[in-house]
């Protein structure tokens, strides 16, 4: 497990200048997390308002992205885990919008979206079932405000699995409070975008050195298919 | 079902019949029981011993058997009051103790080494504090609550891990109030609604039996 940080920090150069790495190597940073006893699926914003580029929120269409998701979503399905999928809440007073109406010029934008369903739904791939529970969420972090904390020690999960977007948004702001929860926190890379691969980058190693594992989707499928599977196979048995 | 019956007819002869009545009709009492790990959870050791010098000993023998069982033990304990902000609200509800300086409890409910003191500003031993995280850290599912005062940071505390998800077991022996009538009735409200109150010998039983020394 300790000897994990350095293949962590070999794998940010170039990234990161080789002096700046240094520095992260010789305080300790970069240890791996790893997996807990249960892990979840955490499915941030990726509502077709922030994967279909004909919403102004949504920066580039980028069908690699919903591929992941998608085999990401089957993987914790076979194995039974739960899956929570946050979007977003009600923004039609401006009190509940807060401030976001200073910081976001295009909330007129956002409330015509709100009389298109569509906005708020999810692509069929990895869109939510009955059995999955959806958080709506006002403000960046998916724990902000709402019961996801609640929810997560009632289902006996001390590992989350974050996909979604935006890495630089949401998708760190979850993993700073999951961190902050004592929570193992697993980032799985390609199932996560944003409209600024370079913010989603730069995001990606602040959270692998500090917060989180940042992981492939093949090496987070292979994870809790190890890890997981040996227990689900024991409940469909049962 | 019967288990339920019981834990609303244990309280009659202390809550008038025709209210009891209503609690059997909305199925109210029902018991939450363990779950898969507890933690001990001691609000107030210093106020609890002031107001009831049996139930610090109570507390004392619950720590012990929590410790040796291998399960974590935390100490909720009223934060620095001194300035008016860090005061906030008390300021409007002025009681004597409130802006003291945190009195020192007793030998047999004192913080041992490995136990975790959390200092709180507010009835709730949740509100603004990492008590919730340091219970994920723990994989404690379970709080056995206990300490001083019932009708404020016991209630207010069981009643947040209840919106937790955080299960409550309460031995009424091992808390203290000012008041026992007020001490009471909360005791009937939690019994009822969010938590289990169960008697001492029983909590310290269930411990021994499911609980190993080597922590689970």
């Amino acid at each position: 497990m300790s000897d994990a940080g350095p293949e962590k920090l070999a794998r940010w150069r170039g990234v990161i200048p080789e002096a700046e790495l240094a520095a992260y190597r010789d305080a300790g940073f970069g240890q791996r997390v790893g997996y807990g006893r249960r892990a979840a699926l955490v499915n941030i914003d990726t509502t077709w308002i922030f994967v279909d580029p004909k919403y102004a929120m949504c920066g580039h269409e980028d069908p690699a992205l919903i591929a992941n998701l998608t085999r990401l979503t089957a993987a914790f399905r076979r194995l039974g885990l739960p899956i929570y999928y946050s979007r977003r809440d009600d923004r039609s007073h401006p009190t509940r919008r807060g401030l976001w109406n200073l910081k976001l010029a295009g909330q007129t934008k956002l409330r015509e979206y709100t009389s298109d369903p569509r906005a708020d739904e999810w692509p069929e791939g990895y869109a939510p079932t009955a059995n999955d529970v959806t958080i709506p969420k006002g403000k960046p972090s998916v724990f902000f405000g709402t019961p996801l904390i609640d929810y997560i020690r009632y289902d006996r999960v001390d590992t989350v699995v974050l996909c979604g977007v935006t890495i630089s948004g949401c998708v760190r702001a979850a993993a700073v409070d999951a961190f902050s929860h004592n929570l193992r926190v697993i980032v799985a890379e390609e199932a996560c975008g944003d409209r600024s691969p370079w913010a989603g980058r730069l995001n990606l190693f602040d959270m692998d050195m500090k917060f989180a594992d940042v992981e492939p989707v093949d090496r987070v499928i292979e994870g809790i298919n190890s890890r997981y599977a040996p227990k689900a196979a024991a409940l469909s048995a049962e | 079902m019967s288990a339920r019956l019981d834990s609303i007819e244990k309280w009659r002869g202390q809550i008038p019949d025709e209210e009891l009545a209503s609690y059997h009709k909305g199925s109210f009492g029902g018991r939450i029981g363990f779950g898969e790990r507890p933690a001990l959870v001691i609000v107030n050791a210093a106020a609890a011993a002031a107001a009831a010098p049996e139930a610090a000993e109570a507390i004392g023998r619950l720590a012990a058997r929590c410790r040796s069982a291998g399960l974590p033990v935390f100490h909720i304990i009223p934060d620095d009051r001194g300035h008016p902000m860090r005061l906030g609200a008390w300021a409007w509800k002025p009681a004597a103790q409130v802006s003291a300086a945190p009195a020192d409890a007793p030998e047999p409910c004192r913080p041992a080494a490995g136990d975790v003191v959390v200092p709180a500003n507010k009835p709730s031993g949740f509100f603004g504090t990492p008590l919730g995280a340091f219970l994920n850290a723990a994989g404690a599912d379970t709080l056995l609550l206990c300490g001083a005062n019932t009708s404020d940071a016991i209630r207010a505390t069981a009643t947040d891990a209840f919106s937790h998800n955080i299960r409550v077991i309460i031995p009424p022996e091992a808390c203290a109030d000012r008041s026992p009538t007020a001490a009471r009735a909360s005791l009937f409200d939690l019994d009822m609604k969010m938590a289990d109150v169960e008697p001492l010998a029983w909590v310290l039983a269930e411990i021994e039996a499911r609980c190993d020394p080597a922590g689970r």
